[in-house]
C-alpha cells in the first residue's frame, strides 16, 4: 500500500523543482493557452476560399449570373481572369484552384442545343477538396440555371424540397471542432513530456540511485510522479477551458464535472505512457525520442487531422489503442452535445484500461536495481 | 579561410564519430523516417468511405426507395433504415452523423404534384464534425436531383488536374515526407549544443578559439548528410511502395531538400543555443517542431483558409515552403521558375536562422 | 565486538564481466572500515550490493544477522548510503532536499528540521538552509549530501568516495564528522583514494580486480609489508600479487 506521506513529499519536491525555473513556468502555463489560441484561430477544415476563374464571352448573361452566385455563396473567391486559349496556365501557376470554361457561343445556346461544351478543371492535388469543389460548382450551376430559365426543360424547379438542419454547430464553425481537439493535443503533449523528462532526468543525474537506496517502493515513486504531473495537467486543462470560453465563446455543454472526469482518466493514462517510455529510456534524449515515437502517431491518428473511420480495417486497432482518440471522442461529445453517459463509458473504460495496463507494465519493468 | 574549413572539418568529424557510435541516433536518423512514411502511408486515408446515414422512412414508397438506392450507389454512403423519430439520441451517442427523414406523404406528393404540398426530405446533420457535415451537405442535393429531376440537358466535362485518379495517397505522402524529415532534423540537432554545455565539453571547444559559426556549421554537416540519405530513402519508398508519380525536376527537389534540412538543423541548433539545457531544449523543440509542422504547414489544413495574419505567420515555417515545393515537383511537374518564391523563402530562412544561432551563441562561460 | 556486516563468498557479474569475485569479510559494529583500490576494482559494486541496489550472482550478505537479499526492504531504513555521484537535487534548496530525503524515511517535518540543525551544528556548517544547492562549493555539497544520508539516523553508513575532488580543508572537516559518527556507535564503511584518509580507518581492505588482496589495520599492513607508510605498503602488496 503506497504511503500518502511519501506521495506528498514527491509532490512538494517536484512542484518546487518545476516552479523554480521561470522558463518552465512559462512553458507550462503560457504556452498551452498561446498554442490553443494560435491554432484555434488559424485552422479551419472546411472547404472554402476556393479561387475560381470563370471564362465566358462578354455577352453571356447567364454565365455572369452563375459567376456572381459562386462568389455570393461564400465558398469561392475570384481568381485572376484568364484567356480562353491558355487557361490551364493559371492552374499550373497556382493562381486558381478551379477553372470553369463556358462555351464561346454563350451558355444559354449550349443548354438549348443540349450539347456538352462546358468544362470544369480542378486542381486535384488534395482530392477530398477537389470532389467537394466539384459538388459546389455543380449544385450552384443547376440551381442558378433552374431559377433563371423557369420555362425551359433544363430549368424545371427542383422536384423535392430539401430541409436541412444542422445540430450543435449550425454555422459549421471549425473552431467548435478544433478547440476540443487542440485541448486534447496540448494536454497530451504536456503530460507525456513533463512526466517522461522528470523521470529520465533522475536517472541521468544519479538522483535515482538515492531514491532506490531509501525504503520507498517503485509504486510510491511512480505514483508520486504521476500525482504531481496530473495536478499540473489539471491546471493546464483548466486554464485552457477558460481560454476557450473567453476567446472562442465555447462553453462546455455537458458541464465541467464530466469534462474533468474524462480528463483525469486521460491524464493518468498519459502519465502511464510517459512512465512506460522512461522505463525503456536511459537518457533524457532517448526519453524525448521515445515520447516522439508515441506522440507523432497519437496526434496523427487521433481524429483531428484524419478521420479515424477512414483507416483501413486491418490497421484500425492502432487507433483503438490510442488514448488520445478516446479523449477526443469524449471531449467533442461533452463540449458540444452534453456528454451522453453511454459515450462517456465507452471512452472512459478503454482509456482506463490502457492506463492501467501501461502502469502495471511500467511498474513491472521499472527496475529498482541499477 | 583554409583554417576555418579545417576547424569545421574537425568538428564535423567528431560529430560524425558520435553519431556512428550511437546506435540509437543512427536508428532514429535512418530507420524512423522510412518506418513512419510506410506506416502512415498505408494507414492514412483522406477520402471518406461508407459514411453512415440513418434513414427514417415512415411510409416507404418506390420513389423513396429509389432515393436511398441512389445514396448507397458508390462507396461514399452507407444508408440504413431506422424507426426512431429521435435523431438527437443517435447523435448524442455518436451512432451516426447524418439523419434523413423522408416525409410520410413523399411517395404521393412526388407522383402527383400538388400545389399546397410538395415532396419533402429533411436532413439533420451533426455539426460537431464540421468537415464531414460539409462534405455530406455538398453531395445530397445532387443525389436528389439525379434521382428525380429530368435529365439535365447540359453536361459538365470534368477534368481533375494533377491527380486524375483522386488518389489521396498522392496528396498525403509528399506532405508526410516534409513533416517527417523536418521533425527528425529539428530533434536530432536540438540537443547537440545543450549536451556539450551540460557535459562541460563546450568549455574545451571554446578555449581553442573556434568561432560559433564554425561550431554550428561543423555540427550541421554530418547530420545533413544523414538526413539527406534518409530523404533519398524515403523518396524511393514513396515511389516504389506507393507509386506516387514524380513529375518535376529531381535536381531542383534535391537541392531544395538540402536547403530545407539545413534550415531545420539550424532551427534545432538555435533552440539548443538559447535553451542551454537538454530538458528545456526538448520542451521547446517538441511543440515547435511537432504541432506547427503538422497543423500550420499546409500538410492537411489549407493555408489559403487561414486568416491573413496567420497566413503571414506561416511564412516563418520552413515546412510550409518545402510542402509547396514537394507537392509541386511530385504532382504539378513544377520546376524552378514556378517555385522560385518558396525556394527563395526557404533559402532566406536557412541563412537567417544560422546567422541568428551564431549571434546568440554565447562564447563566455557565465551562466 | 559483534559482526554487523558479514559477507561470504560474494560474487557479482555483469554479463561476462566479474565486478566482484568471491570476496569474504566482515565488519564490526562501530568501526570505520576502509575500502581501497583503483577505479574499477569493485568497491562501488560491493557497496551497491550491500545496499540492495544490484543483483548478486552468488554468495551471502548479512547485516546484523539478516540476509540482505531477503530483507532488503526491512534493512533499508537501517542503512545510509552516499553515492559517489552527487545525488541531491541541484535545483532545490538545502532545506527542500532534506525535507524530501527525510520524508522518504517517513520522518515528520519537525523531526527532519531538528535533525538537520543538529547535524549542521555538529560540523559547524554555516550556509543558510534556503540556499540553492547548485550554487554551493564542492565541499559544502558533500557535507549536505552526507547529512542527507544520515538524516534518518542509520546504524551503518556507506560512503562511496565522499571526499573526491574537494579541498584539503573540507576533507579535514568531513573526516571530523565521520570520526564523531563512529564514536557515537555508528558503523562507517568508506571507500577512498587518499592514503592519509585511510589512516583514519580501524581496518582497511585493499581490492584489486574484484578480489580483496589484503585486509588488516593500517599499522599491521605496514608491518607485514615492511613499509614505512601505507602507500608503500600497498605498492608492495600489489607487486606481490
Amino acid at each position: 500500500m503506497p504511503r500518502f506521506s511519501i506521495i506528498k513529499a514527491f509532490f512538494k519536491k517536484e512542484i518546487a523543482q518545476t516552479l523554480r525555473d521561470k522558463k518552465m513556468i512559462a512553458m507550462i502555463f503560457f504556452a498551452p493557452i498561446l498554442q490553443m489560441t494560435l491554432f484555434g484561430f488559424a485552422l479551419t477544415n472546411e472547404v472554402k476560399n476556393i479561387s475560381i476563374s470563370c471564362i465566358y464571352s462578354p455577352g453571356d448573361v447567364l454565365a455572369r449570373t452563375i459567376e456572381k452566385r459562386f462568389l455570393e455563396s461564400g465558398w469561392f473567391v475570384p481568381a485572376e481572369s484568364a484567356e480562353r486559349t491558355d487557361y490551364s496556365k493559371i492552374l499550373s501557376k497556382r493562381k486558381a484552384e478551379a477553372v470553369l470554361v463556358m462555351p464561346s457561343q454563350g451558355l444559354l445556346k449550349e443548354i438549348e442545343r443540349g450539347s456538352s461544351g462546358i468544362q470544369l478543371l480542378i486542381d486535384a492535388v488534395n482530392p477530398q477538396r477537389a470532389v467537394q469543389i466539384e459538388n459546389y460548382v455543380k449544385n450552384i450551376m443547376s440551381q442558378t440555371v433552374s431559377q433563371e430559365l423557369k420555362n425551359t426543360p433544363a430549368g424545371l424547379a427542383p422536384p423535392v424540397d430539401l430541409n436541412v438542419k444542422i445540430l450543435y454547430n449550425p454555422s459549421l464553425e471549425s473552431a467548435f471542432f478544433m478547440i476540443p481537439a487542440l485541448f486534447g493535443f496540448i494536454l497530451c503533449i504536456f503530460t507525456v513530456m513533463l512526466t517522461g523528462i522528470s523521470l529520465s532526468k533522475e536517472k541521468e543525474n544519479g538522483t535515482f540511485e538515492k531514491l532506490i537506496s531509501s525504503p520507498v517502493t517503485v509504486w510510491e515513486i511512480l505514483l508520486g510522479k504521476t500525482f504531481t504531473y496530473s495536478i499540473l495537467g489539471f491546471i493546464v486543462a483548466f486554464s485552457m477551458v477558460i481560454g476557450a470560453y473567453l476567446l472562442f465563446g465555447i462553453t462546455v455543454k455537458g458541464g465541467i464535472l464530466k469534462l474533468f472526469l474524462i480528463c483525469s482518466i486521460f491524464i493518468v493514462s498519459s502519465c502511464s505512457v510517459a512512465i512506460f517510455i522512461s522505463t525503456l529510456a536511459k537518457t533524457q534524449q532517448q526519453a524525448m525520442m521515445g515520447s516522439l515515437i508515441f506522440l507523432f502517431p497519437a496526434l496523427l491518428l487521433s481524429g483531428l487531422i484524419f478521420p479515424v473511420e477512414n483507416i483501413p480495417v486491418y490497421a484500425r486497432w492502432i487507433a483503438y489503442i490510442n488514448p488520445l482518440y478516446y479523449l477526443l471522442e469524449a471531449l467533442r461529445n461533452i463540449v458540444l452535445k452534453g456528454g451522453d453517459w453511454i459515450v462517456l463509458i465507452q471512452t472512459a473504460v478503454p482509456l482506463a484500461l490502457i492506463g492501467t495496463a501501461l502502469l502495471i507494465f511500467g511498474v513491472k519493468k521499472f527496475n529498482s536495481k541499477l | 579561410m583554409k583554417e576555418t574549413l579545417k576547424k569545421i572539418k574537425a568538428i564535423a568529424l567528431k560529430e560524425y564519430r558520435h553519431i556512428m557510435r550511437d546506435k540509437f541516433t543512427l536508428a532514429m536518423g535512418f530507420g524512423l523516417p522510412l518506418f513512419l512514411i510506410i506506416f502512415f502511408g498505408f494507414i492514412i486515408e483522406l477520402n471518406y468511405d461508407k459514411i453512415s446515414i440513418f434513414v427514417k422512412d415512415a411510409n416507404p414508397s418506390a420513389q423513396s426507395r429509389a432515393f436511398v438506392q441512389k445514396l448507397s450507389a458508390g462507396d461514399l454512403f452507407k444508408p440504413q433504415y431506422v424507426f426512431s423519430d429521435d435523431p438527437v439520441k443517435y447523435f448524442e451517442r455518436n451512432k451516426t452523423a447524418v439523419f434523413i427523414n423522408i416525409d410520410r406523404d413523399f411517395g404521393k406528393t412526388i407522383s402527383y404534384p400538388q400545389n399546397d404540398k410538395r415532396p419533402q426530405i429533411q436532413i439533420l446533420l451533426d455539426g460537431s464534425d464540421n468537415s464531414k457535415a460539409g462534405l455530406v451537405l455538398s453531395y445530397i442535393p445532387s443525389i436528389i436531383s439525379n434521382t428525380y429531376a429530368p435529365e439535365q440537358t447540359y453536361e459538365i466535362k470534368m477534368r481533375f488536374i494533377y491527380n486524375g485518379e483522386l488518389n489521396s495517397k498522392y496528396f498525403i505522402i509528399p506532405g508526410l515526407i516534409v513533416v517527417i524529415i523536418g521533425l527528425i532534423s529539428i530533434l536530432l540537432s536540438s540537443l547537440t549544443i545543450a549536451k556539450e554545455w551540460e557535459r562541460g565539453s563546450m568549455e574545451l571547444l571554446l578555449s581553442t578559439g573556434i568561432s560559433p559559426a564554425e561550431i554550428i556549421l561543423g555540427k550541421i554537416l554530418p547530420y545533413m548528410v544523414m538526413s539527406l540519405i534518409a530523404t533519398v530513402v524515403v523518396f524511393f519508398a514513396a515511389q516504389i511502395v506507393f507509386a506516387v508519380p514524380f513529375t518535376g525536376s529531381f535536381i531542383f527537389f534535391f537541392i531544395s531538400c538540402c536547403v530545407f534540412i539545413a534550415a531545420c538543423l539550424g532551427l534545432g541548433i538555435f533552440i539548443s543555443v538559447i535553451a542551454k539545457q537538454q530538458q528545456l531544449a526538448m520542451l521547446i523543440s517538441m511543440p515547435v517542431g511537432l504541432l506547427p509542422s503538422m497543423l500550420l504547414s499546409g500538410f492537411v489544413f489549407p493555408i489559403e483558409n487561414m486568416p491573413l495574419f496567420f497566413r503571414i505567420l506561416t511564412a516563418v515555417l520552413p515546412q510550409r515552403w518545402l510542402m509547396e515545393i514537394c507537392r509541386g515537383t511530385f504532382l504539378r511537374s513544377a520546376g524552378f521558375t514556378d517555385l522560385i518564391v518558396p525556394f527563395l523563402a526557404l533559402s532566406c530562412f536557412c541563412i537567417f536562422i544560422i546567422i541568428l544561432a551564431s549571434k546568440k551563441f554565447k562564447t563566455d562561460l557565465e551562466p | 565486538m559483534t559482526k554487523i556486516l558479514d559477507i561470504q563468498n560474494l560474487t557479482v557479474k555483469f554479463g561476462g564481466f566479474t565486478a566482484v569475485d568471491n570476496i569474504t569479510f566482515s565488519v564490526e559494529k562501530g568501526e570505520i572500515f576502509g575500502f581501497l583500490g583503483a577505479n574499477g576494482a569493485g568497491k562501488t559494486t560491493t557497496i551497491r550490493a550491500l545496499c540492495g541496489l544490484v543483483n548478486i550472482s552468488s554468495g551471502n550478505m548479512f547485516i546484523d544477522g539478516k540476509d540482505v537479499s531477503k530483507n532488503t526492504k526491512k534493512l533499508k531504513p537501517r542503512i545510509g548510503y552516499m553515492s559517489q555521484k552527487f545525488t541531491l537535487y541541484q535545483d532545490l534548496t538545502i532545506k527542500e532536499n532534506m525535507l524530501f530525503s527525510g520524508a522518504l524515511y517517513m520522518m515528520t517535518e519537525k523531526e527532519i528540521l531538528k535533525r538537520m540543525k543538529e547535524l549542521f551544528e555538529y560540523v559547524n556548517f554555516k550556509e543558510s538552509p534556503d540556499e540553492i544547492v547548485k550554487s554551493m562549493s564542492g565541499g559544502s555539497k558533500q557535507i549536505i549530501s552526507l547529512a542527507a544520508s544520515i538524516l534518518h539516523n542509520p546504524e551503518i553508513v556507506f560512503l562511496d568516495e565522499p571526499t573526491a575532488g574537494i579541498s584539503p580543508v573540507s576533507r579535514k572537516l568531513f573526516w571530523n564528522l565521520i570520526s564523531k559518527l563512529s564514536s557515537d556507535g555508528k558503523t562507517i564503511f568508506v571507500t577512498t583514494h587518499y592514503m592519509d584518509e585511510a589512516e583514519y580507518c580501524r581496518r582497511i581492505a585493499l581490492m584489486q580486480n574484484g578480489r580483496i588482496i589484503a585486509l588488516d589495520s593500517p599499522q599491521n599492513l605496514k608491518t607485514a609489508s615492511n613499509a614505512s607508510n601505507l602507500e608503500q605498503a600497498f605498492i608492495n602488496f600489489l607487486d606481490k600479487k
